[in-house]
């Protein structure tokens, strides 16, 4: 039979910001090609003309889903060119804001699997939980998605009063409901019969394309940048990370849900270990470090983010660089998507994990 | 010829026993109004249902307080009647404009045939049915499948590659769902010995065909949910590269024809379930319209709830479920009555095969 | 194996089913609102007294959404609400806190020159929209009846 080209572009229910070509033999795709670019927005070339603290913002903007595990390699580099040190207190607080936020943003991440196989009532579910989070930001930083509350030096504001006591009701709810969702989605046979067997990554496929974040973890590689080089409050905290062999969408979607149970017992270590003291290192209000050069790697809930900034003794970089987990997890999406029937693309495609903001920056 | 005489006469053709008999019949209740308020209440309640389920409020605004939003259909409706009907360049015109009105037609036409309870009549049989004939059940079956060749007719007149895909999409999932529907229907018929829907229920008097015949009840309940589209048997409506599928290039009164079409399939659908395995209209002590009713009303609810629940499979695994699990599902069930007869015929109701 | 197949089907039809007895989740907006915390950002608001005009917030914006504007010989913050991306640094690095971010967030116009606020209009925090009855809280998480709000 011939093979039609379709197109499922940026006006497309299912496709998100980006559109993708795709090559169709009657049911079953043979190429995939994608589009990228529609939100291009050039935040490594605003980074440029922004000051240090005035930067925080924008590149808080690269993924707004998982706000503040984005701004963490961010402020990490800035202090290594600046050679300051943050109090423990500072840490043990980005810890916290880092975790809430990767819980938030894998609750996205599995309401858009769920939507990929057509199960809203698991979308309006996680979509609501979310909520419980959003109001724990709000009480602690003042705004609850982009809450640009790192800055170079610690953090702008301190626990507030009945911050503990808030945190441990919401989080103990959180934990029981999560059975709940264990059973409801991950148990159901329908789910099962649609998610089990599609998208397969194997071992040596995923090392070799470079996948990163939960999809390495589902193909049987345990590599995180939280065990492997750790950073602010990590290394005094027992977790385990979640691994699957399988490393297909069911594996991914299951290593994200293991990461919610884990990610609620970091939470509650740091709220009990937490020692007390300065939050945050005087900065002047535009900083300027020596010449030189800093990179700094964060686990973000999507994969590792690699910052690179070059400074040039002004007050403004000379060159950041950004480099982000959606881009790196792209090259799997072709490689993935060759004959499998069409039903299966938005299935792959949203159990990867893949935000077109991240990815165009 | 004076006034009086005319009137008399007037009186004596409309003011009798049939004529009125037969104006409840049509127009009221097992005829023109009760599918028409069941769509409005249907399309009200399945949106207030699966908001409940997702925890949040659905239709709020349009309608009295505690029952807000059930007219949200009718404005909806006269929103969408006074839009702009868009032809396609590559339709087929006559066909692209007919096929449409000739779904809820025969949807509604198959609702004329089922019976709803027993009514001292002076029709041919004592019971609310439209038109009476002793093969009912053929009749609402044969034209029940009638609505896959309407789909495939309408996908293929929108002129566009993609509603045709979705149409033979649509074609494949209705036409292998059709042998199951009329196998478990015939492991009814051949327990009852009969055609008719009305003895059907009256068989039903010692116990129920649920109880008796669960595997047919189970298949029968399956299929249906996917002869009528509903999720999780979804794909003619969704999950295509467009968004509606083989209607999608309805708008305005062919778009309002289709949607009534599928919820008046529904009514349909439920009121052949009820017959046929929860006993219709027997029970204790109310009256049997309001059993009727009461069950109709858990058959749909069960339809209904299939939305909220599981997700959408797709089409290779559908057609697997289909031909591969349920059509033996039922074989197995003809095996079962017939090893019945043989050994216990004392279950089996007095007119089994015929006496 | 049969069995764990059937309860998988089954089980989600129960738990739906005890969903449908909880409360809702979502608040009816307009007339009921949440109660934003006392860290809110909302837009800025400005106290005339303690300015001194010294330019810091102008200075650490991110957009460019606060310039000095010369008023009787004294320097005052003017404010474009479209530019405002609400980080709060021009509060935070503030010398003698006079902005405080407490102005809320029901900030539509119907001119787009109405969203450049002068000094004067910055002042003021509006009054809440007159249809509101209420404002509403998280009151009760509990797994069996859902989550309350009141």
């Amino acid at each position: 039979m011939s093979i039609m080209r379709v197109r499922w572009g940026p006006q497309h229910p299912v496709s998100g910001q980006w559109a993708f070509w795709l090559d169709v033999d009657g049911d079953i795709v043979v190429n995939m090609e994608p589009d990228i670019g529609y939100t291009h927005r050039g935040i490594e070339k605003v980074a440029e003309n922004r000051t240090y603290i005035q930067n925080v913002p924008v590149v808080e903007r690269t993924s707004v889903f998982d706000a503040g595990n984005i701004v963490f390699g961010y402020v990490q580099a800035v202090e290594e060119l600046m050679g300051i040190e943050i109090p423990e207190r500072a840490k043990y607080i980005r810890t916290i804001v880092g975790e809430m936020s990767r819980i938030v943003s894998h609750l996205y991440g599995l309401c858009l699997l769920a939507i990929a196989v057509g199960f809203e009532t698991m979308l309006m579910w996680f979509i609501n939980d979310r909520e419980l989070f959003l109001d724990l930001f709000e009480m602690l930083t003042g705004a609850r998605i982009t809450y640009s509350f790192f800055i170079p030096g610690g953090v702008l504001h301190d626990l507030p009063q009945g911050f503990y006591d808030e945190a441990m009701r919401r989080l103990d709810y959180f934990e029981r409901r999560l059975k709940d969702y264990w059973k409801m989605f991950f148990l159901n046979r329908t789910f099962i019969t649609r998610t089990r067997g599609v998208g397969v990554l194997k071992r040596e496929d995923a090392i070799r394309l470079g996948v990163v974040g939960p999809n390495l973890r589902a193909s049987g590689v345990e590599a995180d940048v939280r065990k492997d080089e750790p950073y602010a409050a990590y290394d005094q905290i027992d977790f385990i990370i979640p691994t699957e062999k399988e490393g297909d969408a069911y594996a991914r979607g299951g290593v994200r849900f293991h990461e919610l149970e884990q990610s609620v017992s970091i939470i509650r270590q740091a709220l009990q270990k937490i020692p007390d003291g300065k939050i945050r290192v005087k900065v002047p209000i535009t900083p300027t470090p020596p010449k030189g050069e800093a990179y700094s790697r964060v686990e973000t809930a999507r994969g590792e983010i690699g910052y690179y900034i070059i400074s040039d003794g002004s007050n403004r970089p000379y060159r950041v660089k950004i480099s982000a987990p959606s881009f790196r997890n792209l090259l799997a999406m072709p490689f993935l998507s060759r004959n499998v029937p069409m039903a299966d693309i938005p299935t792959i495609y949203l159990s990867l994990d893949l935000i077109p903001l991240d990815v165009d920056r | 010829m004076n006034i009086e005489t005319i009137i008399e006469s007037l009186v004596a053709l409309f003011i009798n026993r049939p004529f009125i008999e037969m104006l409840i019949k049509v127009l009221i209740f097992p005829g023109l109004m009760f599918p028409l308020l069941f769509v409005v209440f249907a399309v009200w309640f399945e949106r207030k249902l699966m908001a409940k389920i997702h925890l949040r409020i659905g239709p709020l605004h349009v309608g009295p307080g505690p029952l807000g939003g059930i007219f949200q259909l009718i404005a909806d409706a006269l929103k969408l009647l006074q839009k702009e009907i868009i032809v396609p360049y590559n339709a087929h015109k006559i066909l692209y404009n007919i096929l449409p009105l000739a779904m809820p037609m025969i949807s509604l036409a198959a609702m004329a045939f089922i019976p709803v309870a027993p009514f001292p009549s002076v029709g041919p049989v004592d019971y609310l049915v439209v038109f009476y004939t002793p093969y009912s059940i053929l009749v609402v079956l044969a034209l029940f499948a009638i609505h896959p060749f309407l789909v495939i007719g309408v996908g293929w007149a929108s002129g566009s590659k993609y509603t045709t895909m979705g149409a033979l999409r649509a074609a494949y999932q209705l036409l292998a769902y059709e042998v199951p529907v009329m196998l478990s229907a015939a492991c009814v018929v051949m327990v009852t010995g009969s055609f008719d829907l009305i003895k059907i229920v009256e068989s039903q008097a010692n116990i129920w065909y649920i109880l008796l015949l669960p595997i047919a009840f189970l298949v029968f309940f399956v299929s249906m949910m996917a002869e009528l589209g509903r999720r999780p048997f979804d794909i003619p409506h969704a999950e295509q590269e467009i968004v509606y599928g083989w209607a999608t290039e309805f708008t305005g009164v062919h778009y309002v024809c289709v949607m009534f079409a599928e919820y008046v399939n529904l009514c349909v659908a439920s009121c052949l379930v009820t017959l046929l395995f929860l006993g219709g209209w027997l029970g204790p002590v109310l009256p049997p319209a309001a059993w009727f009713l009461i069950k109709f009303g858990i058959v749909v609810v069960f339809f209904l709830m299939g939305r909220g629940v599981y997700p959408r499979l797709r089409i290779d695994q559908l057609l697997n479920a289909g031909w591969r699990i349920l059509i033996p599902l039922a074989l197995i069930q003809i095996f079962i009555i017939l090893v019945l007869a043989k050994f216990a015929p004392w279950i089996l109701p007095v007119t089994f095969l015929g006496g | 194996m049969v069995f764990s197949w059937i309860v998988s089907i089954l089980r989600p039809l129960g738990m739906a089913f005890r969903h449908i007895f909880k409360y809702r989740f979502t608040v009816k907006y307009p007339y009921y609102v949440l109660e934003t915390s006392e860290r809110y950002r909302g837009r800025p608001v400005l106290d005339l007294a303690k300015c001194v005009g010294c330019g810091v917030c102008a200075t650490i914006c991110p957009n460019k959404a606060i310039t000095m504007v010369n008023i009787e010989n004294r320097r005052y913050p003017q404010f474009d609400a479209g530019r405002c991306c609400f980080c709060g640094f021009c509060a935070y690095f503030c010398l003698t806190s006079a902005l405080k971010m407490n102005g809320g967030y029901e900030l539509s116009e119907y001119d787009k020159s109405n969203l450049i606020y002068p000094p004067e209009k910055l002042v003021k925090v509006p009054p809440p929209p007159p249809e509101r009855k209420k404002v509403v809280k998280l009151k009760k998480l509990s797994l069996s009846t859902g989550v309350t709000h009141g």
